[in-house]
Order: structure tokens, then sequence, then C-alpha cells
């Protein structure tokens, strides 16, 4: 379980990794610190390794994750998104790798990417303790008019430069260490993009012992960091606590204790359904096919065999072996806790959504059969011999409780994989810790009970338990699709609506029910199963259909106005024909006539204005009838644009499809600007209905 | 036997599937208030050292302006905010500069570039209030709408002009 649990960090690193996403040094940007690692190869020969940083795909942040269903906010997170695209991570515009050339000469070697610069004056270096830095030989630089600065000195392109160090002498040199201990060196500096942005101050730490750089592990690597951010800005922030302090006194109207009280209070009924759900799940896992016939087997190695056993005393051994299973659950669900959250800036991350997904959707086909985890059999029966020999004491059942729950959970290692996965996404380690204990307890409530003697409450083992299986397998893919459907780009009603109609088939919703076999009951059985199936059939075909017409929202996949215009009644759809005859909107139907447009467009040194309509869209329609057909806002499109409109009311057609794709619109109403040299101007693309004045303003300023 | 085998199953998927309902709910929950986006999720010292809460401003269309002594571009568009403060302040509209800076430089540059309107400043935990604003690059100048609920409504990294500004103010109003 241990190496399961491994696994699925190392598969989360991995995934945050292929995108570009390991250092801590990318969160917390000043100061961002890198660790350096030399070598001494032989005399004077130095192997630099530097953790060099993948580029960051920016992407919005944490935010409001899981909640993309309205426009307003996948527009939100197109903007921000398209905003900061355009701008490079500190660490890919300033990269800065440290070489050392003699035991008392460092090289710095700054690359800088195209139209970033650092500026002259913010570059510096210093150590800790007694200062060892004794010069800094900057190269010159070149001179750039700053409108608040005045003349400032700034690197807009590669550039290295040696720092010389002081080396105390301590007696003949025999050894390689004995020159500079630990030295610690800072690196502080600070730049800017020539697009008008600015990046707060870097500082990265790089640590020297003799020619040796002595390897400065990630977890350790931070808490220097935070060290040293606080003796550099010990000032600073005395200042702001004081203020804080002295603020919080003001206004210490007992305000506060109550906020943070009802604060928790909130928390934990919030998190009550999430724990009952954690317990439910853990009791229905001991029904599944590998555990249930386990748990006479561990009863009695639990108790010691031919023990006189009172019920009591099997009891109480049977909790104390819970208890352990619970301490190293817990353990494990505070470990996948912490580890997400570090993590979890990054879960807006394509990759590792699209990895922690396909996790759940492999555990899922676990779950319905098609492989199994499992301990290799000779560990197993290993530890079985083991065990044996550990039974009927108290404290020896415990231990064995705490090291066979890595074993013996081997084969519900899917859901456990699983709700691991779920405490890396919480990225909280008390709520990691919380979930996998009272998971585990409910695990143990039917073992606690047969050692009281309670065993006929437990359901004898049949082929019932398969179904549980699969049940959990079907929750699994629903997970993954879930997570999926977090990232914009993946059609989610469709795989929603694909699912419903496959469970729906497996429930039977397509077939006919038998005839009466022996008992009635069980036909009624089915008669639900069907039902539900039924249901599931026809939400899923809606599903499917809301899909194709760019809805995400699964409660309401159809969009409303489409049902306008299905229903005749369609005003709207009308209107757009009379309308379509006479509006100045050059329409294209496929990426060719778009290219011709473009082209039109820039021969004539004009923008772009494209406008993404349906049919069916009432924004469209209703910002044709308004925005579009406002006479200055006409006047300023005849002068300035070459304006095109895409019909996209048949989501079916491919071309349609390519020229959606093509920008990356989900669909109508989307309004896009192409620039005069025919670069997409993303920042300034909006969704949605926009009025008269507003677009104006827009359009004025492009 | 088998009734009860039903019973069992069934009751399970149930309990399942409202599990992990709620389940997910709080997970959606605890996602969007964690990442902070709201308005009342601000909460700092100003340079008279009071600590000023987001939800002071609440009713108001809030324009948060991140800047600081060492960004170039953030003190070329300030002026533009402290004449567009003045300009809108009876439609509603509440600027509030966050200077990621020292409590002295953020008086010493406001004072110079001569802001009018709130001046907060953050050193600890900055880089967690801007991912929470959306902006993982840590980078300035950096523009916040908030409506007048504190929902976060736009952002925009780089030199904001005051058109931008109307553009995503206005719709708020």
């Amino acid at each position: 379980m241990n190496r399961i649990r491994l696994l699925l960090t190392v598969l989360l690193l991995q995934a945050a990794g292929a995108s570009g996403v390991i250092s801590s040094s990318t969160v917390g940007l000043p100061p961002a610190e890198q660790a350096f690692r030399f070598s001494r190869i032989g005399g004077e020969t130095l192997a630099v390794v530097s953790s060099e940083q993948p580029i960051i795909p920016v992407q919005s942040s944490a935010i409001d994750m899981g909640n993309f269903s309205t426009v307003d906010d996948l527009r939100w997170l197109l903007e921000t998104g398209f905003q900061q695209q355009d701008f490079l991570d500190v660490d890919q515009a300033f990269k800065l790798r440290i070489q050392a050339i003699q035991k008392n000469k460092i090289m710095a070697v700054f690359e800088i990417a195209d139209g970033y610069y650092l500026y002259r004056d913010k570059i510096t270096f210093s150590n800790d303790g007694e200062n060892r830095i004794n010069r800094v030989a900057l190269p010159a630089g070149t001179v750039k008019e700053d409108e608040y600065f005045g003349e400032v000195t700034v690197f807009n392109s590669d550039f290295s430069f040696p720092v010389e160090l002081s080396v105390p002498y301590d007696g003949p040199d025999d050894g390689p260490d004995d020159d500079l201990n630990n030295l610690i060196i800072h690196a502080n500096y600070q730049g800017c993009a020539e697009d008008g942005i600015c990046y707060a101050p870097v500082n990265k730490s790089f640590d020297i012992t003799g020619l040796t750089v002595i390897p400065v592990a990630q977890a350790s690597h931070q808490t220097t960091s935070g060290q040293t951010t606080s003796r550099l800005n010990a000032e600073i922030f005395k200042d702001q606590a004081a203020a804080i302090e002295a603020a919080e006194s003001t206004s210490r109207g007992g305000d506060q204790y109550t906020d943070q009280y009802t604060d928790m209070e909130v928390s934990f009924v919030a998190r009550l359904p999430l724990l009952l759900g954690a317990l439910f799940a853990g009791i229905l896992l001991t029904f599944t096919p590998c555990v249930l016939p386990m748990i006479p087997i561990l009863s009695s190695i639990i108790a010691g065999q031919g023990n006189n056993l009172t019920k009591t005393k099997g009891g109480i051994l049977a909790t104390t072996y819970v208890l352990g299973t619970v301490v190293t659950y817990a353990g494990m669900g505070a470990l996948a806790g912490a580890t997400g959250d570090q993590l979890q800036a990054y879960f807006q991350n394509i990759w590792a959504i699209g990895v922690l997904s396909a996790l759940f959707f492999i555990m899922a086909l676990s779950m319905f059969g098609l492989f199994e985890i499992r301990i290799p059999e000779f560990i197993q029966s290993k530890v079985q011999a083991k065990t044996r020999s550990m039974s009927g004491s108290i404290p020896l059942v415990f231990l064995l409780g705490l090291g066979s729950a890595l074993v013996l959970g081997a084969c519900i290692s899917p859901v456990l994989i699983s709700f691991l996965g779920i405490a890396v996404t919480t990225g909280d380690p008390l709520l990691g810790a919380q979930l996998m204990m009272v998971m585990a307890v409910g695990m143990g409530l039917p073992l606690i009970a047969l050692g009281f003697g309670a065993g006929h409450f437990i359901p004898r083992a049949g082929k019932w338990m398969v179904k549980i299986k699969q049940g959990f397998g079907v929750m699994l893919i629903a997970v993954a699709i879930y997570l999926l459907g977090i990232l914009p780009q993946v059609p989610v009603l469709l795989l929603w609506g694909s699912f419903f109609i496959i469970l729906s088939i497996f429930l039977g919703a397509t077939q006919k029910i038998p005839a009466q076999e022996i008992h009635e009951r069980a036909s009624n059985w089915q008669r639900i199963e069907k039902g539900l199936g039924i249901i599931l059939l026809v939400w899923g075909i809606f599903l499917i259909a809301g899909g194709l017409f760019g809805q995400r929202d699964i409660l309401r996949p159809l969009p409303l106005n489409l049902l306008y215009s299905i229903s005749g009644t369609a005003r709207f759809a009308e209107q757009s024909t009379s309308q379509s005859t006479n509006h100045q909107f050059t329409r294209v139907s496929n990426n060719d006539e778009l290219d011709q447009q473009l082209v039109r467009a820039r021969a004539q040194n004009k923008l772009v204005l494209i406008d993404y309509y349906a049919d069916w869209c009432v924004d469209c329609i209703r910002m044709e009838k308004t925005t579009f057909a406002n006479p200055q806002v006409k006047a300023v499109l005849d002068e300035k644009f070459i304006t095109v409109q895409i019909d996209v009311t048949d989501p079916q057609d491919i071309d349609n499809r390519a020229l959606k794709q093509r920008f990356d619109v989900f669909g109508p109403p989307a309004t896009l600007f192409i620039d005069r040299d025919g670069t997409p101007l993303k920042q300034m693309n909006f969704y949605g209905y926009m009025e008269s004045d507003e677009f104006l303003s827009l359009i004025t300023e492009l | 036997m088998m009734k009860r085998s039903r019973l069992i199953f069934l009751l399970g998927l149930a309990g399942i599937l409202i599990g992990s309902y709620f389940g997910m709910q709080k997970f959606v929950l605890e996602r969007s208030s964690s990442a902070a986006t709201t308005l009342q999720a601000i909460e700092l010292p100003d340079v008279h050292k009071n600590l000023r809460k987001g939800k002071e401003w609440l009713g108001k269309v809030v324009v948060v302006n991140h800047w600081a002594s060492w960004c170039a571009p953030c003190r070329e568009e300030i002026p533009m905010l402290i004449d567009y403060q003045q300009q809108m302040q009876a439609k509603g509209v509440q600027i509030v500069g966050i200077a990621h800076d020292s409590l002295e430089a953020t008086r010493i540059f406001g004072d110079e570039i001569g802001i009018t309107y709130p001046s907060l400043w953050v050193i600890a935990g900055r880089t967690e209030l801007l991912a929470s604003h959306g902006n993982r690059l840590g980078a300035l100048p950096f523009t916040v709408i908030f409506d007048r609920n504190g929902k976060l409504a736009g952002t925009k990294l780089g030199i904001i002009s005051a058109q931008e500004l109307n553009a995503l103010v206005n719709p708020l109003l």
C-alpha cells in the first residue's frame, strides 16, 4: 500500500513535472531559491547540476475550481489565462546558474529571455555570517531611459560575471572541504518585461562547501528560504506584525473571536457529510469480494488459535487491531494531504488533472475486475506466518494492525488510492487524515462486531459483493469525469452523457424484464433497476445533446434558447433571418474564407472583428439588434474594421467546429479581435452580450 | 438471503451517492473559499497601521491595484487611478491600493505620487494574495475588480488604461 501511495505521489509529481511545476520557488517568488549541487570530480574539475525550471503554463490558479458552469466564469478564466500566458514566469524570464571556477571564485550566468531585462543595480550577492563576498564584477550593461527612474542600466540579454570570495586561511590545504564551509550565498535580482510588468525581487541561495556544494534537499531548502526571508525582512515583518496587532487591539470588540469560532464550527459541519461518506465507503469496502472472506481468518489470527477467548477479550483485541490500521491509514491520509498542499496551485493544470482523472479511471477498471493490484504471494505468506506468532497480545495486535493495513489493503487499493487522491486534492493534511481515519474505522467495524461475537450481523459472502465492487467502480469513473470537467477544454457533458447511457444499459434499460421466475420480489428489483436505467438513459441523451451545443451544466444541459428555436415560436430566429440580409458582416463558413478576410484586412491595414453567431443564440441576436445597429458603432466598425461573422448554428458541421477550435471558442456569442498585423488581441476578446457604449469605448480604443 | 443482500446493495449505493454528493459539494465549496477570491478575504494594514478589511467596501465596485515602489509601470498608472477615484467616487467606485512593499516605502512613495485612496501594504503572503486573485507570476502592476457583492469580476496584469478600467467597471455599476 505504501508503495502504491508513493506511486501516486510520484505520478502526481510527474504530472506536475511534465508541464513544469516542480519547484517551490515558482510558487513563492520572493525569495525564490534554487538548489545547486556541485561535486568534485578529480582535481579542479567541477560538475554542476542545476535544477532547471521548465516553463510554467500559466492558467488561472486554484480559483473556484470545478464550477465553470457559467459563461462568466469561463470568460473570466479565459481572460486571466490569456493575459498571463503572454508573460513568462520569473524563473523563465531570468535564469541564474552558478558555476564554481576556483575555490575563491564562482561564476554567475544569467540567461535573459527576449523582451525582459534585469536592473543592474538590483543585482547583489550576500552570504550568511561574516561577509565573504569580495567583488562582484558586473558587466557594464545597457542604458535605458525610464520615465520614472530616469536613466537606468539594465541587462536585456544573456550575461555572466565572476564573483570573488574571500577564503579564510585555516591551515594547510588538506582536504576539499576546509576552505569554504557551508557558505550560503544569496543572489538577489529584480527585473521587468518590456511590455510593462515587473517581477518582485528574487532571492536565490546556493550552498557552497569548499569546491563541493552540499546538496540542498527540497524540504530543508524551503525552510532555509523562510529563514532567509525572515532575516532579510525582519524589520519589515516587525512593522507589519506591530501594525496588525495595533489594529486588532483597537478593534477588539470580540468579533474577531466569534468569527474564528464560527469558522471552525462551519468547517466541521461542512466536513461532516464528507466524513460520513468516507465512513460509509469504509463499511461498504468490507463487503467487497476480497475483504469479507478475509474477516473470519483475520479474526482468528488476531484472537490467536486455540485460545479460550471471552467475547470481551475478543472484542478488545479486534478493536486494538482496528486502531492500529486506523493509525496507519490516517498517517497515509495526512501525508497525501500534505503533498497536495504543495501541488494544489497546479490542480488547474491540464496535465495534473488529466493524469489524476486517468488514475481514477484505471482504478475503476480494476473494480470491474479487469486487473487486480495485489501484493506478491511470497510476501503475503511470509506476513501471514509472522503474524500468527503475534496473536493474542494487545500491544502485538496493535502493531499487527499498523503493519497489515499496508499489506491487506492491497486488493481494495483502487478505492484507497482514490481516497488518497481526494486527500491530495483537498491539500489539507488534517482533512486527509480524518478522511482516511474514518474510512479505516468503517472498514474495521465488521471486524470489531465479529470480535464481540456479533458475527451473525454480518451477511454471508456471495455474488452480491461483486456488485458493491462494481458500484465503487462506477463512482470512480464518475469522479474521473468530474475531474476532467474542471478543464474548460473538455466537453464534459458528452462524457457524462456517454457514461450515463452505458450505465443505463448495464442497468437493463434496453432489456426486457424477464418473465417472473421464482420470486416476485426479484422481478420488482429488476423493475427498479430498469426504471433507474431509463432515467439515466434519457438524461444521458439530453446531456449528449447539450454537450454538442457546448453546454457544461449537468443539471441544465440544454440551452434555453435552443428550445425557443425548436418550438417554432422562434421569434428570435425569424428576426435573425430578416436581419442577416442587411447587416454589415461578411459571413464566412470555413477557415479558408476566414483566411481570405484576414488577408484582406491586412492589405487594407484594418482590424478584424470576428463575431461567432448562431440562430439560436439570443444574446447574438440582441447584440445585432442593439449594439451592432448603433450608428456610432457602425461608423467605427466601417472605418477601422473588417467585420466577419461566423455562423455556428449547426454545431455538428465540421467547418464550424474547426472555426471554433481555431480561436478556442466554445460557442456563441463570442467576439474576437485581430490586430492589423494579424496577431489576435486576446485580452480584448469577450463572451456574451455587450452594450453599445461599452462596446464603442472598446473599439474606439483599438 | 437474496432479499437482504439486495437491500444492502441498494442502501450502500444510495449511501455512496449521498456521501459523494455532499463530499463533492464540500470539495467545491472548500476550493472556492480557500481560493479567497472575494473582497472580504482581504485584510491588510494600511499606512496608518490600521487593519483594513475588504468587507468595509462592500456595496461599492472596488478596484484593487497591486503596486510596488520597485515597479516603474505601476507608478506610471497610479496618477490615472487617483483621477479615476475622484471622478467615479460618486458613482460608487472605490480604489484600494495594495503596495507590495514595506510600510516605509509604501508611505514615502504613496505621498510622493499623491495617493488619496486607501493605501494598504503586504509583505508576508503577497504571493498567495496575488495567486488568489489569479496572478501566478507574482508580477506587477496587477489590477483586480470586485463587484458590489465582493465577487471578483475582472483582472488585468500590466498597466491598465482608463478605457480598460471603464470597460470592466461600468457594467458593474
